[in-house]
């Protein structure tokens, strides 16, 4: 249940049920992996999108790109699409390719064009 | 034909004389100057560009690019990395200032000083994750053109490279497996020659003796050779080439050579051998996924939670335990068959060298992993890094490209790994025939069984699930 997260230099623990990455600019993005505790293979993505005021937003576009904490592995990329049932939640497919530390990055394109950023470490993706 | 009638045949052809190529080797400073052009490239980026270890050209191009170009060019060519060690520069820079004429002292020469280096950069290593620190990578970078410049700006010779270097000595233990060696052409020509330039410098020629005291006719194989050439160029006869042949000879070699000795009186190589050997399985050890388990272990055994010191146990038990068990083990059974009687150790160090080349098997499986597998990473980096810095020359950064698949490495891994240990076991015979001529299986076989089982260690390595990880200690 618990993931392990942290803001853009690493080390902010949160221990919410799933790892919320706020930045400066006032936008709040919420990951969820399943399953929970990371592991070689395919893994289901799921990244709710708040604006200031709490509110989903809708109609973004979002990209993530998973990358090994070693340099010089292949990294793996999800395009998350937007939930029809539920506005603001995005969902993907990723691919762990090896055990071992991980990180995310996303990249958030909002509908009026602004472009976020955001980094969510997963540590120990257990090897198969 | 024994191994001196082998080392002493025809010479092959000389590369130095060779059109393009004998012009490009005697440039040393240009590969120098390119390579410090790299080092600053990647010292910078390290401590400014992104603090994530795939996105910064530190830490992919050392951990990945060079570590397997190194151990590459030391399997099909020979110590070319030392030739073009960009250190040189700003310490020869000082050198101009200093002129050193201290000699380095008795109590450091030999390769101890090298050897703990080794281990020590073994253990940072592991225990600070340099492989996924940027700033780190640099800080080592910046750390060793610092203590290069400072050993040999107090102390004259070559010292940093000869004793200090843990690269350097790295180097020398692989290079005795290269396919090339620097050497005398013709032995009458140096018995007649009366200035020994390739060993006191040639100042008529602006060049300089050998630094690591290697006196060309009396030169037995890589040890301590740096690929300068500069012998090359003080040679006032031009008898001095860079030539073809059988890789890992000089291991069966027990002749005494100029700056060096005899293998078997020389502790320290054996030394420097053995944690050649064992490092190699321990360094690819720190990232397969059993690793975490054990460590994990060790911590509850030990009923602690520092890294440090689970680590530093480990350590202990890969690189000293285990080969004390394994060669103390082989040593005795295969000193029953040896016509003198020998102590222990004294045993160890003459057959230490025969387990060379499988040390080189396993480095050049992991580092070369690493290398194809992530072979055009640093393209998309570079691109990014070139477009951060206001030089968007490389055109968009395509995050995408890798290297070969793992499918298509694991083999090449496992030949390596093969190829090592067959070799291993050639000069393992070889060594036993010299030491025990009557007896030769029985000295050979405890030695061969040691030999086969680090390969069969190496093979459950490398056929492990990778599993790179920055702490061990789940909280
Ligand atoms: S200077 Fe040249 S000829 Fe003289 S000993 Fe050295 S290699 Fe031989
Ligand atoms: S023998 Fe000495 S001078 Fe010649 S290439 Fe080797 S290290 Fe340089
Ligand atoms: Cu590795």
């Amino acid at each position: 249940m618990l993931l392990f997260a942290s803001c853009a230099l690493g080390l902010v623990w949160l221990s919410s049920c799933a790892p919320e990455v706020n930045g400066s600019d006032g936008l709040s993005v919420v990951f969820h992996l399943d399953p929970d505790v990371p592991r070689v293979g395919p893994t289901t993505l799921e990244v709710r999108l708040y604006d200031g005021a709490g509110q989903p937003v809708r109609g973004g576009t979002l990209v993530v790109e998973g990358n090994m904490s070693h340099a010089g592995m292949r990294p793996s990329f999800a395009d998350l699409v937007e939930s029809a049932e539920q506005p603001g939640l995005y969902r993907g497919e990723l691919e762990f390719t090896m055990g071992g530390d991980w990180f995310l990055l996303l990249e958030a394109r909002w509908p009026d064009g602004r472009l976020v950023e955001r980094q969510l470490d997963v540590p120990g993706v257990r090897a198969p | 034909m024994t191994t001196s009638e082998a080392i002493g045949r025809d010479p092959g052809p000389d590369l130095l004389a060779w059109p393009l190529l004998g012009s490009l080797l005697l440039r040393r400073r240009l590969w120098q100057g390119l390579m410090l052009a790299v080092s600053i490239v990647l010292i910078v980026h390290g401590f400014l560009g992104p603090q994530l270890a795939p996105k910064n050209l530190s830490t992919l191009v050392v951990w990945v690019h060079y570590r397997g170009l190194l151990i590459a060019t030391l399997l099909l060519a020979g110590n070319i990395f030392c030739m073009a060690c960009p250190f040189m520069l700003p310490r020869d820079l000082v050198r101009r200032f200093t002129r050193p004429v201290r000699a380095w002292p008795r109590a450091l020469r030999g390769k101890v000083p090298g050897v703990v280096l080794f281990v020590f950069v073994l253990y940072t290593y592991e225990l600070f994750d340099l492989w996924a620190s940027p700033w780190a990578t640099s800080l080592v970078i910046v750390l060793y053109f610092a203590l290069a410049a400072a050993v040999d700006a107090c102390f004259s010779g070559a010292p940093f490279c000869k004793s200090v270097c843990p690269i350097g000595q790295f180097n020398f233990v692989a290079s005795t497996v290269s396919p090339l060696e620097v050497r005398a052409r013709d032995s009458g020509t140096c018995a007649t020659c009366s200035g020994h330039e390739c060993l006191t410098g040639n100042t008529e020629r602006e060049a300089r003796g050998c630094e690591t005291g290697l006196f060309l006719p009396e030169k037995v194989g890589n040890m301590d050779c740096t690929f300068c050439l500069d012998c090359a160029r003080a040679c006032p006869h031009d008898n001095v080439m860079l030539t073809t042949r059988l890789p890992g000879e000089e291991l069966m070699d027990d002749r005494s050579g100029s700056g060096v000795g005899r293998r078997s009186n020389r502790g320290d190589l054996a030394l420097l051998a053995l944690v050649f050997t064992f490092g190699a399985l321990l360094n690819a050890f720190g990232m397969v996924s059993p690793v975490y388990a054990f460590q994990q272990g060790l911590a509850a055994a030990l009923g602690t939670t520092s890294e440090a010191a689970v680590l530093g146990v480990l350590f202990g038990i890969v690189l000293c335990l285990e080969p004390a068990l394994l060669l103390g083990g082989a040593a005795a059974l295969s000193r029953r068959a040896l016509p003198a009687r020998l102590g222990l150790w004294t045993v160890v160090v003459r057959f230490a060298h025969g387990l060379v080349p499988l040390g080189v098997g396993v480095w050049a499986a992991h580092y070369g992993f690493h290398l194809l597998t992530g072979l055009w990473t640093f393209v998309p980096v570079a691109q990014k890094a070139a477009a951060d810095a206001g030089l968007p020359l490389l055109g968009v950064p395509r995050w995408g490209v890798g290297g070969l698949r793992e499918g298509i490495v694991q083999p090449i891994e496992m030949g390596l790994l093969g190829l090592g240990t067959v070799v291993s076991l050639v000069v393992l015979w070889s060594i036993a025939r010299r030491e025990a001529p009557r007896r030769t299986l029985a000295a050979y076989l405890p030695w061969a069984i040691v030999a086969l089982a680090l390969c069969a260690s190496a093979v459950w390595l490398l056929s492990q699930p990778m599993e790179m990880r920055g702490t061990f200690l789940e909280s």
